[in-house]
């Protein structure tokens, strides 16, 4: 193989120190941000832990505590967090087959299948099998531990931290994913299920309860297979 | 959130990522249409996800500081910012709006 033919360095390597730092921090941020939210209607301390930890959903988190803070039960709590989590199940059957793995490692998969962790590990896919296999779990374990020690200090903290909207804690979570979304605006068939993706969420949103607008704008992928799996236009010498 | 409440919730969350994990097998796993697909699902859903926690509230649509602070990480995503220093500008862009009583 001549020089010339080789990718370059750039996309070579994986994920840069600083990347994981910046997103270990992010979700830590996440973390501080969701814990204030749960802890705001008389979650106590264990359980707070217990959800980050094992159920690993923020949104479903924020989409339970919301129906208890404005009155509700728990039972149309839990529908709201399942319907809001229903995405987790999209995501992890979108990690199926992408590389060889064993059945405790599919299931470890399929739990810490998060927008992030997913997103990595597509971008990093033409790169080969354990490219994508390294990207997902460097991210997923950043994400992870990231989200854990935050919902620690945002217990820690308590009211210190008051209304996360003022200090835009509240924009952290979808601003750590973005960069998957403006990503996909690079080719033609991923720019139509962005844009349709979006776009189908928010028509949705007036007429559904939380969640499922998400979970029906992932139909839109179907959408984007028509499109030509192509870029804008040919790269320009950079 | 009470015991029971958590509990049903860490079971609920699990059962659904195994379903979903797990419900692909054989010969739909290695179809090159499907595999094109679950390449494309998950843009649909990030940007779907994107889209609510920015311009909703409930199940209203509003447009406040929030748009302002996803716009500003969209722009720096697009110039390969990293992504801490992308998501505290995205922070701080926002509160800055709503100091200036926007949002």
């Amino acid at each position: 193989m001549t020089a010339a033919a080789q990718p370059p360095a750039e996309t070579v390597k994986g994920k840069s120190a600083l990347d994981l730092g910046t997103l270990l921090f992010a979700s830590i941020a996440i973390g501080i941000a969701v814990t204030s939210i749960l802890s705001g209607v008389g979650t106590s301390g264990w359980a707070v832990m217990a959800a980050c930890t094992f159920a690993y959903s923020g949104t479903g988190e924020v989409a339970y505590a919301s129906v208890i803070a404005a009155g509700g039960a728990m039972t149309p709590a839990l529908v709201a967090a399942m319907l809001v989590s229903s995405r987790f199940g999209l995501l992890a059957m979108s990690m199926t087959g992408r590389w060889k793995a064993p059945l405790w490692e599919r299931i470890v998969v399929a739990h810490l299948a998060s927008e992030v962790a997913v997103a990595a590990a597509i971008e990093a896919e033409p790169r080969g099998e354990q490219a994508a296999r390294r990207a997902f779990f460097e991210l997923a374990l950043c994400n992870t531990a990231g989200w854990i020690i935050g919902s620690g200090i945002g217990l820690a903290l308590g009211d210190v931290v008051g209304n996360t909207g003022r200090i835009g804690l509240d924009v952290v979570f979808p601003a750590s994913f973005v960069g998957a979304v403006v990503n996909g605006l690079r080719r033609k068939d991923s720019t139509v299920a962005v844009v349709a993706g979006a776009g189908a969420a928010l028509a949705l949103t007036p007429v559904l309860p939380p969640g499922l607008p998400v979970l029906l704008a992932a139909a839109t992928s179907l959408l984007a297979m028509a499109a030509p799996a192509a870029t804008w236009r040919k790269p320009a010498v950079s | 959130m009470t015991a029971l409440g958590t509990l049903l919730f860490i079971l609920g969350v699990f059962a659904i990522r195994m379903v979903g994990g797990f419900s692909l097998s054989g010969v739909l796993a290695g179809n090159e249409r499907v595999t094109r697909l679950l390449l494309l699902m998950p843009l649909s859903i990030v940007s779907a996800v994107v889209a609510v926690q920015t311009f909703t509230k409930g199940t209203t649509l509003v447009l406040d500081a929030r748009a302002v602070g996803i716009a500003v990480a969209a722009i720096l995503s697009w110039r390969k910012v990293p992504l801490g220093v992308v998501v505290v500008i995205a922070a701080l862009t926002t509160a800055l709006v709503r100091q200036l009583g926007w949002g």
